[in-house]
């Protein structure tokens, strides 16, 4: 399976300068893609002379308004002096003719000659472009017509010359706007940090240090900058001092901000929501994890799908049997009825195969599909991955980390005798704060108590088993920990817990016992919890009508709860090898599955699925290797992204049928003589704009905001809380 | 042709429409020149662009026209076909302004008129006069429902200078609102232009129906072989005032 190569891979794709597009070959400087992107850049740039810009966009204004002038004084001429019958009628001609030819010079001038410089430049790097065979056929027809003005019979040709380079113009420009337009997503997320900094500079150690404000490119590892409220973080850093509330939820998905205090870990676009930091930058700006997120989206655009392959090859080979179509019209037109009619249908043809739709097709859907979906936070890694994603029809689900949060939480706690209860407490709050083992953590966060906890002595722990410390002034131990470790120890367990332990074995859940003086007195009843969202996930996904499972090495009877809890069935008691196999078994049968994990354990699962989709990249996308990155742990992605690359893959066949159907079609009906080369170059603009719009319409359905979508999970989580109970009884 | 002074005023008023749609450009071409004469004279060249290209579509649209009632055979009648065609197009455009029906959304047409923008802003805000009259050409060519209506109706006189006539008259009708947008002088209070725009509204629908009505005579005239339609003069602009297409031998 081919995975896009490491973001920081110094040989980098050359990019057109103006949409972004990667270009082939090529290394001068600025780079365009198209004619389109040179005349778009020249005309809207900033950058460059700016006399040239409205130089170019007076010649676009004037060239239409002469375009139009001559349409209407050919027309004129076919309407009313198409067969001069009378004097007036042959002098009107002449001058119509004569007219047409002046006002199509100035066309010919400003918007022929970039054209020319074109097909010149492509010619001269050894490349024959459709640019080139246009040039000729407007240059024949205008040579034509100008043969037939001066002798004063026969047919002019001025309305197609300049419909042709307006048109041509105008479509080429307006593609790279598309393409510009299709990269806007990801322009967002660049967009999250922000373009200057305020960096602390010390001029004397003495002195307390001043702001200065600089470009956030400046920005070095170990600079102190400040970030005020309402301000984005914008490296990645650690605080060095105050303290603030951050919203993180780009890249954890929580909806509630993160407090931060001095060495406090920070991401880079984040925003501040109220305090006032002193920040030292621990990566360049570039290689945070916002900066290697969208590297990541560009590297994904330059990895090409099979349908960009597909028109790719289709490209290569379009020139020369395009070239030979349209000799081959000229020839059999210039034999069967003359050369007037050879110069026309030919001409026609090639503008009706002038590439551009079959050409924009696939990676302006890609491109606008890639960079939508990374700011709904999934990086798709490349078009193969978004095409695979969007033929699976199964689903396998990890456990633990992914359908649960992979930490587990107190669900029940137990004390023999009442009166006790607070003791209990406030001993297994002394003895798992300093702990970091998950039960104890917790244990930590249930017991939530905030009065001074009584120091410890002589800890020890028990690996496997528990926890054993001395509380001061006491000659006998205080035990935290498993049954076993109690058994071992020879505590004595009342009824009233031994009950409890008894009936623990069916519920499939992880006991924690804490006792002291040779007894037991409490216990706590510890089960992993599921993600808010994760029933909706199992609806979202039936929706889109994929086969779920989930994969997991737990025991069978806790298997067995999560399959009468979320309703899917459950495959317990895996081991990795088991989880290969089964992925294995799924994929002889023919059926395309992806493979949900959160890519530290099950990475071998990940990579022989169809699509790996890796949990919570968050900060860090360049460690997965997985064909889907979630950046947020966010189960809901999963089926978003999957219906939204089943958009993306319908609307690149659309896409394609529409071009292959247009070109095919158009082609046959020029090369018959049916068609008028002026309609040609009209259709041909339009089918790239039918192609551009269908395109970015990607962009409007990937806008969905991670927000509400988060809300009514959490509003779901809160009115079920009485699960434990139930499922206890 | 008795719909002139209708078209002129439908025009007029139907610029109300156009103040809607495309009065915010008017505002730009007029937004940085210091003067109010510069700006006039902006707003003026930005208009010409427009009618520029309100005739020559006129004139394709007429001699389209001309080309199809020559192509097709006798027994469809060209000149009645695009005369009901436009009569229903101006008379559900005008509906629309009305506001008695609803339009549905278009996904495309938003999309391809933003990938416009771009080019279309930067000749907006370019100063000099040629800016400005690029800008009204490009801006004849938005789309836009109300100009289609008129562009059929250009079609079903059969007739280029007919068609650009039709375009013309129109196109003169939406110059003084416009003109007057983009110059800062916005006369009218809100309620009299709410109140003109429904006028416009229903000028438009009017406009419709007597087209739909002239479309339907001709049916009439070319089904009753003792009342057919007379052969038009020679000179075109005096066919103005004939009603009956241009019958081509």
């Amino acid at each position: 399976m081919p995975h896009a190569s490491h973001p920081l891979n110094p040989a980098e794709p050359v990019r057109c300068d103006y949409c972004e597009l990667p270009v082939p070959g090529a290394a001068q400087e600025p780079v365009y893609c198209c004619s389109g992107c040179r005349f778009a850049a020249a005309v809207t740039h900033e950058r460059g002379d700016v006399g040239a810009s409205r130089w170019m966009l007076t010649g676009l204004g004037v060239s239409l308004f002469f375009s139009m002038n001559v349409v209407m004084l050919t027309m004129a001429l076919w309407a009313y002096a198409d067969q001069p019958d009378t004097a007036f009628a042959a002098a009107l001609a002449d001058f119509l003719r004569w007219i047409a030819l002046v006002f199509t010079i100035p066309v010919i001038a400003w918007l022929g000659v970039p054209l020319a410089s074109n097909a010149f430049e492509l010619l001269r790097r050894r490349q024959l472009s459709t640019d080139l065979l246009l040039l000729t056929g407007v240059v024949a027809a205008f040579g034509y017509s100008v043969v037939s003005t001066i002798r004063g019979v026969g047919h002019i040709y001025y309305e197609v010359s300049c419909v042709i380079l307006v048109l041509v113009t105008v479509g080429r420009w307006l593609e790279a706007t598309g393409r510009l337009k299709a990269s806007e997503a990801l322009h967002a997320l660049e967009s999250l940090l922000p373009e200057t900094v305020h960096r602390l500079v010390r001029s004397t150690l003495d002195e307390p240090p001043h702001e200065v404000l600089v470009p956030l490119s400046d920005v070095r590892i170990g600079d102190l900058m400040r970030v005020r409220a309402s301000e984005r973080v914008p490296v990645d850093g650690i605080v060095i001092r105050g303290t603030a509330t951050i919203d993180e939820q780009f890249f954890t998905g929580e909806s509630w901000p993160a407090a931060k205090q001095p060495g406090s870990t920070l991401l880079g676009g984040t925003l501040n929501l109220d305090g006032d930091l002193v920040v030292e930058a621990t990566a360049p700006p570039q290689q945070g994890a916002l900066g290697r997120l969208v590297e990541a989206v560009r590297q994904a655009q330059s990895a090409k799908g099979r349908y960009e392959q597909l028109a790719d090859r289709c490209s290569r080979v379009f020139f020369p049997i395009i070239a030979v179509i349209a000799l081959g019209t000229a020839l059999w037109h210039g034999t069967q009825t003359g050369i007037e009619a050879a110069l026309l249908h030919s001409l026609a043809v090639v503008l009706i195969a002038c590439p551009c739709a079959l050409a924009l097709a696939t990676p302006l859907a890609v491109w606008a599909a890639l960079g939508t979906a990374a700011r709904r936070g999934v990086l798709l890694r490349g078009g193969e991955a978004l095409e695979r994603l969007a033929g699976v029809t199964a689903l396998r689900l990890d456990k633990t980390g992914t359908l649960t949060t992979g930490a587990p939480s107190v669900k029940q706690f137990l004390c023999e005798s009442q009166l006790l209860r607070c003791e209990v407490l406030r001993r297994a709050a002394a003895l798992t704060d300093s702990s970091t083992h998950i039960f104890s953590k917790a244990i930590r966060r249930f017991v939530e108590t905030t009065e001074p906890l009584p120091l410890i002595e002589n800890v020890r722990s028990v690996p496997g088993r528990g926890v054993v410390a001395q509380l001061p002034g006491e000659s006998f131990d205080t035990l935290l920990g498993s049954v076993r470790l109690f058994e071992e120890r020879a505590l004595r367990i009342g009824p009233r817990l031994s009950a409890a332990i008894q009936n623990l074995d069916q519920s499939a859940e992880s006991c924690v016992l804490i006792g002291w003086d040779g007894e037991a007195q409490g216990l706590f009843l510890l089960r992993e919890e599921l993600r808010p969202e994760a029933c909706q996930l199992i609806r979202e996904c039936r929706d889109l009508s994929l086969d779920m499972a989930v994969l997991t090495g737990d025991h069978a009877a806790r298997g067995a709860r999560l399959q009468a809890e979320i309703g899917i069935p459950v495959q317990a008691e895996l081991l990795p090898e088991d989880k290969l196999a089964a992925i294995r078994e799924l994929r002889a049968t023919g059926v395309r599955v992806a493979m949900v994990g959160d890519g530290v354990n099950d990475a071998p699962a990940l990579a022989l699925a169809d699509v790996g989709i890796a949990m919570g990249c968050g900060t860090d996308v360049t460690r997965e290797s997985a064909d889907v990155c979630l950046i947020r742990n966010d189960l809901l992605a999963i089926p978003w992204a999957i219906g939204f690359s089943r958009t993306a893959v319908s609307t690149i066949r659309q896409n394609l049928f529409w071009s292959f159907a247009y070109n095919g079609f158009g082609v046959i009906l020029a090369a018959c003589g049916w068609m008028h080369p002026a309609i040609a170059a009209a259709l041909m603009v339009m089918s790239s704009l039918m192609v551009l719009g269908n395109s970015l319409r990607l962009q409007q359905s990937g806008e969905v905001q991670p927000v509400d979508r988060l809300t009514p999970a959490i509003e779901q989580q809160r009115t079920e809380p009485a699960v434990s109970e139930v499922a206890h009884d | 042709m008795i719909e002139f002074p209708l078209i002129l005023l439908g025009g007029l008023l139907g610029s109300s429409h156009c103040v809607g749609m495309c009065g915010g450009f008017a505002m730009i071409v007029g937004m940085n020149k210091p003067t109010f004469r510069e700006n006039l004279f902006a707003q003026l060249s930005y208009s010409a662009g427009r009618l520029v290209t309100y005739c020559t579509l006129g004139a394709v649209c007429g001699y389209a026209g001309l080309r199809m009632v020559k192509a097709a055979p006798q027994l469809l009648n060209i000149p009645a076909a695009l005369c009901l065609l436009a009569g229903m197009l101006l008379v559900v455009e005008g509906l629309f302004a009305t506001g008695l029906i609803k339009r549905r959304g278009i996904s495309m047409a938003p999309q391809v008129g933003c990938m416009m923008s771009p080019l279309f802003a930067t000749m907006l805000k370019l100063p000099g006069l040629q800016n400005a009259f690029s800008a009204g050409l490009l801006t004849g060519l938005l789309p836009c429902g109300l100009l289609y209506a008129f562009l059929s109706l250009a079609a079903s006189t059969g007739d280029l200078l007919r068609g650009m006539a039709v375009m013309l008259v129109f196109g003169l009708g939406t110059v003084p609102l416009m003109v007057a947008t983009g110059a800062g002088a916005m006369l009218l209070k809100i309620a009299t232009r709410q109140r003109l725009m429904k006028a416009a509204a229903w000028c438009v629908v009017l406009t419709g129906l007597l087209t739909v009505y002239r479309g339907a005579a001709f049916l009439q005239a070319a089904n009753s072989p003792t009342a057919h339609p007379t052969t038009a003069p020679a000179c075109p602009f005096c066919a103005a005032t004939d009603s009956a297409p241009v019958i081509t031998k």
